[in-house]
């Protein structure tokens, strides 16, 4: 079966924060009761603790656990970079692949520098290696559909959006960053100056206005909430010819929060489950595996730096209290701060390679 | 997500006039000035029982072009007509003494628009509705929609309220100035218990500009946009969330609209309390303010100098 299958390499395997333990490796490394759901199959896994790797592994069909995050190059066809604390380090966790020439799937955000992010596109380019930098609310139907028919709506006058936002604000970069994901292939070649600032203190719920401009040089301001939503998020497009809405997830879907002594977790049902799956997280991953089929890309390597360098922007504006950062302008050496920055010791990137 | 039908808006503008007038007389027509044209013509304003006697525009070829259309004579300038009531609207909303010589002369007045230039100016007029017992009005169409009340009505269903989003037809470009519509419907759905605001645009000369309420737990963010149709819209965020569009016309808009001046000038009892009003001014100032001396920047409302005036 292994000839059809893609074979896909995991970086970064945290169970409790990474989108591939949860939401990504079910996709490829069904249950034996499951139907396959994808045409790619998780044949190696690193994380820099080697016990979360096996754990990993054994919840997954034991794939093969490697001591070194480069040592599945020439043993896989594919590789995703989903560690959560390593974000930071994308760019250093798949910079084997890219040499390569292997198609590698970034989670969000990619980089968080433009200079890392330029550093990043320029490798994969180098090497015609196809890269994605996303997640997955960009890759939703609700979102494709809009594109689809944003063009019917003439310039646009507005768009009025919300994503979830049920996290520490502090982590930005892992969170508050979903939304403007979401709304990149709306807004694609559209920004020019954007403003982040936190609505109340007390809730992480900061806002993004971006100033935009249609193909006829006319301006218009989008504005994205951050929310503590019953669902994923939520388009709201008007043009001069009409408007259109689409929702990401539907709240109906959404996980369903229970009590769990003096705590409230967040829960499952199967079906809701799912549902998750199927129309939220795998999207993305059909993505990634016609990307390793065809050695296409869905978005150009100056798209990827685009999409980045607007989130440092945002982010550099929240920073800054709320003052307006035009992207043209953005200092290429600012960088986002590492929310994890002790996550590899000093000198890990030196030693072998990280030899865990 | 609920809908409300065209047929059923039409209808429902439809049954308020008819019940209203049906127990009224030609002769029962009150007489008003128009100071600045309308977007309705006079034979619509007859019909609500509004008799034109003057009408009065900077562009004396719109005013002549309206009196041709009706019995109302073309005034030679705004001030002194002799009438029951006066509309104003256009630039001339913001001329606070014309609006205080039609109260002294307890000629009721609506303004189609903000009530006045700065918090002070505000205060006089209130003041001088107050001591000749002349109604003061001043309104955007949006505050009478029958959606606006739904959402309102909504809103309480939905509490407590976290959030919400708007976007309202705005007729005039968008500016520093602009945005009296949203913070009128954001008032008429929410209440005037604002304590920060912002004109959050980022580019001020866009077709849309784009302001940012908070008070007390809840964020709205509203949005003027070019009139297109299916505006009014909103989303509220509390327990639930529902969005609502609004479903009808121009020509419907104003007729409810023309309804509520009738009323007006019929009863001589404004539908909004003057405290009402100062608040909404208040916070429309407040947002005028962060556009030209904040960069877009959140204000408190109560800090907003009282004779800070909009320029």
């Amino acid at each position: 079966m292994n000839d059809v299958l893609k074979r896909i390499g995991v970086i970064g395997a945290e169970p409790t924060t990474s989108h591939i333990y949860v939401q990504w490796a079910p996709l490829m490394n069904p249950p034996a009761d499951s139907p396959r759901k994808t045409g790619m199959i998780i044949t190696h896994v690193w994380d820099k603790d080697r016990t979360v790797a096996e754990q990993f592994a054994r919840a997954f069909g034991e794939p093969k656990v490697v001591d070194r995050f480069d040592q599945m190059v020439g043993h896989v066809d594919g590789v995703i970079q989903s560690g959560y604390m390593a974000s930071f380090w994308s760019l250093e966790l798949v910079r084997p692949y890219l040499e390569a020439g292997i198609p590698v799937f970034i989670d969000r955000p990619g980089a968080y520098s433009l200079v890392r992010v330029r550093q990043l596109s320029e490798l994969a380019a180098k090497n015609n290696s196809p890269l994605i930098v996303s997640n997955n609310h960009e890759n939703n139907r609700a979102v494709d559909l809009l594109k689809a028919r944003s063009a019917a709506l003439g310039p646009l006058t507005s768009l009025l959006a919300d994503s979830l936002s049920d996290n520490d604000v502090r982590i930005f970069s892992m969170h508050c960053i979903h939304g403007w994901y979401m709304l990149f292939p709306l807004l694609s070649g559209k920004v020019r100056r954007v403003r982040t600032y936190l609505a109340d203190p007390a809730h992480p719920s900061p806002v993004s206005i971006m100033e935009c401009e249609n193909d006829d040089r006319t301006l218009f301001n989008a504005v994205l909430m951050r929310h503590r939503n019953l669902h994923r998020g939520y388009v709201k497009l008007f043009g001069r010819e009409g408007a259109y809405d689409g929702t990401v997830l539907p709240p109906a879907h959404h996980r369903i929060k229970r009590k769990t002594g003096p705590q409230e977790v967040a829960n499952y049902t199967a079906q809701n489950l799912d549902y998750l799956l199927t129309d939220f997280s795998l999207p993305p991953m059909i993505s990634f595996e016609r990307m390793i089929r065809t050695r296409r890309m869905p978005q150009t390597y100056e798209q990827i730096v685009e999409k980045v360098q607007v989130f440092l922007a945002m982010h550099k504006s929240l920073l800054e209290g709320g003052t307006v950062v035009p992207i043209a302008s953005l200092d290429p050496q600012w960088t986002s701060p590492n929310p994890y920055p002790d996550y590899f010791p000093p000198g890990f990137f030196d030693r072998g390679r990280g030899a865990a | 997500m609920e809908h409300i039908s065209r047929r059923g808006l039409l209808g429902t503008a439809a049954a308020v006039a008819s019940t209203t007038l049906a127990n009224e007389t030609p002769s029962a027509k009150v007489r008003i000035g128009l100071i600045g044209c309308p977007p309705i013509s006079a034979a619509a304003l007859d019909r609500f029982g509004i008799g034109v006697a003057y009408v009065w525009d900077p562009d004396r070829s719109r005013a002549d072009a309206f009196a041709a259309t009706s019995s109302a004579r073309t005034a030679d300038r705004p001030e002194g007509m002799k009438v029951d009531g006066v509309v104003i609207s256009g630039a001339h909303a913001f001329q606070p003494k014309l609006v205080a010589s039609y109260l002294n002369s307890r000629v009721a007045v609506w303004i189609d628009g903000a009530l006045a230039p700065s918090g002070k100016a505000a205060e006089d007029l209130s003041s001088a509705s107050e001591r000749s017992g002349a109604p003061l009005m001043a309104a955007t169409k949006e505050e009478f929609l029958p959606l606006t009340a739904s959402l309102r009505e909504s809103a309480k269903v939905l509490a407590p309220l976290t959030a919400a989003m708007l976007a309202v037809g705005a007729p005039k470009p968008a500016g520093r100035w602009s945005g009296i519509e949203a913070v009128n419907l954001t008032c008429a759905i929410f209440g005037t218990d604002v304590s920060h605001v912002a004109r959050i645009a980022v580019a001020p000369d866009s077709v849309n500009f784009t302001v940012a309420i908070r008070s007390s737990g809840l964020h709205v963010i509203a949005q003027g946009l070019p009139l297109s149709a299916g505006l009014p819209w909103a989303r509220l965020y509390g327990t639930d969330m529902i969005d609502r569009a609004h479903v009808g016309d121009a020509e419907t808009d104003w007729a409810i609209y023309t309804l509520a001046m009738q009323q007006m000038f019929r009863s001589r009892k404004a539908p909004q309390s003057l405290d009402y009003q100062l608040a909404k001014t208040k916070f429309y100032l407040a947002s005028c303010r962060s556009a030209t001396h904040a960069d877009g920047r959140e204000l408190a409302v109560a800090d907003l100098p009282s004779d800070w005036t909009v320029t």
